[in-house]
């Protein structure tokens, strides 16, 4: 399973050369086709575990897409442009919430999405509200000592 | 003509704050909107605020039912960047603690349900078993929720009174077998309530990527105690309890049938429990830049953390996806065309945590 799921992964338009770690299969595509790469984890009976939004330069974000198929976890990284990237809600159930909690906290647009609307904090506040810097980044700008 | 009847955020039927907007006609549901975010704490954006130590702390408050498991897949996900490897004595000890915190939830559980379901007297039998539970997780951490064990590289405390721990975890594998499971599989009112009632078949459980009992009690034959095993459970061995029905009794008996294999499991890990220190030596161990994720099964299903540290002592990301935030979502599919009368029950068996959900 994991050598076929890899196989096809390194396939898809726009992703790079997937690699292993302790924690599962991780690939990074910037320009991968997101919804390509739903359906064929759908065929596998993948399930969607997460959506992670990490909030980077110039307003974009980065998308990390969990899935585990049995024992074996596979992470793929891409990122939006203009802060948009295709829904994959069509394809998947569980990436409805995912999508509408990453629009919500990230102000990320899910285009295509069925029903994008705020999921966690109320529609009268601004989207993005976790788009603050964390780590040391965080540190520096809240001027704490010890930044590095 | 239908008609929409709101059940809460604050609504006598819920335990935590959801809002659930049921369309009838008659008195068979058809259509659910649910809305969550009652709870929001911005745990995530305060953890990426705070030190790793304080992140642990802070984590172990996304939930107050299963608080321990927060805690420690925060740390396996740090200990996944830093490369540490615990020692065995912690790995049996964070064994123990999430079996325990397991039996807590399920019977805390199966106490709500059967008081959901009309059953005054298995409420009480049951509660009093969970007392129990919360009695051994205070001799082992000195709290009865909210148990601060964890540390990066380990276990902050040592069980040293196992008699005290295998009477206990006994005396509710008595209650199980004597009392829980056969009114849960023979009575005629619980069978009423709960058989053929808001099934979840196993295509579309698949397609919401529900997890955790809800799943199983779908047929869907995952755990992640067996599939992406941590702690001792390689050496311990999982039995996963799955059921094909899919209603709101297979989801009962599932969480009943798991408690066996909890007792059993501590059990075990009780009499091998390896003789080693119970963390590392360094108390703050530096969290190298990196990025991991690390899952563990909590009592509703698969708790997942991605971690990602820049090298500094707070980390830049860190995302926390509980059970609730995909098992909520399929009470949709499991309400449509049910009664509305059976909506507090149906909710109620998916065991959902709205205080997780929200973070």
């Amino acid at each position: 399973m994991n050598c076929e799921i890899e196989s096809r992964l390194n396939r898809l338009t726009g992703a790079e050369v997937a690699q292993n770690r302790p924690d599962g299969i991780w690939m990074d595509g910037a320009e991968l086709n997101v919804v390509a790469l739903a359906e064929l984890m759908k065929n596998a009976e993948a399930r969607l575990t997460a959506i992670t939004a990490i909030s980077i330069d110039n307003g974009e974000t980065e998308l990390i897409y969990h899935f585990a198929v049995g024992g074996e976890a596979i992470n793929v990284i891409t990122r939006t442009k203009a802060n948009a990237i295709p829904s994959i809600a069509n394809v998947y159930k569980a990436a409805n919430w995912a999508e509408r909690e990453n629009h919500d906290l990230f102000g990320v647009d899910f285009t295509g999405h069925p029903n994008l609307k705020r999921l966690i904090r109320p529609p009268q506040l601004a989207e993005g509200f976790f788009r603050q810097p964390g780590g040391a980044a965080g540190k520096a700008l809240r001027g704490e000592e010890n930044a590095l | 003509m239908p008609y929409k009847i709101p059940i809460g955020p604050y609504h006598p039927a819920l335990e935590e704050p959801y809002k659930l907007t049921v369309a009838c006609k008659g008195e068979i549901v058809q259509g659910l909107d649910i809305e969550v975010g009652f709870a929001l704490r911005s745990i995530e954006l305060l953890a990426q605020q705070r030190n790793y130590i304080q992140g642990i702390v802070l984590v172990e408050h996304v939930c107050g039912i299963c608080s321990n498991v927060h805690a420690m897949t925060f740390a396996m996900a740090a200990e996944k960047i830093a490369g540490i490897l615990i020692p065995d004595r912690a790995r049996y000890i964070r064994t123990i603690m999430a079996e325990l915190e397991r039996l807590h939830s399920h019977l805390l559980w199966a106490g709500i349900g059967s008081l959901d379901i009309g059953y005054q007297t298995m409420f009480m039998e049951i509660y009093h078993l969970r007392e129990r539970v919360m009695d051994v997780l205070e001799a082992i951490s000195g709290n009865r929720v909210m148990y601060g064990m964890m540390c990066i590289g380990g276990v902050c405390r040592d069980i040293t009174d196992t008699e005290n721990i295998l009477s206990g975890v006994r005396e509710i594998q008595r209650g199980l077998e004597k009392d829980v499971i056969p009114v849960f599989t023979k009575d005629a009112t619980v069978k009423a309530r709960t058989a053929g009632i808001g099934v979840l078949s196993r295509e579309v459980a698949l397609t919401y990527g529900v997890v955790g009992p809800l799943a199983r009690a779908s047929g869907l034959a995952m755990d992640i105690r067996q599939d992406f095993p941590y702690a001792a459970y390689q050496e311990l061995g999982c039995k996963i309890v799955t059921l094909p029905e899919g209603d709101i009794q297979a989801r009962i008996m599932v969480r009943a049938l798991e408690m066996l294999e909890s007792v059993r499991l501590i059990e075990q890990a009780l009499e091998e429990l390896p003789n080693t220190p119970i963390r590392i030596d360094d108390p703050m161990p530096v969290i190298p830049q990196g990025e991991a994720t690390a899952r563990v099964e909590a009592p509703r299903g698969e708790v997942f953390y991605y971690l990602k540290s820049d090298g500094s002592d707070i980390p830049s990301r860190v995302k926390i996806r509980t059970p609730s935030f995909v098992n909520i979502p399929a009470i949709e599919a499991i309400s449509v065309g049910q009664y509305l009368a059976d909506m507090p029950l149906i909710q109620a068996s998916i065991d959902p945590c709205c205080s997780c959900t929200d973070r």
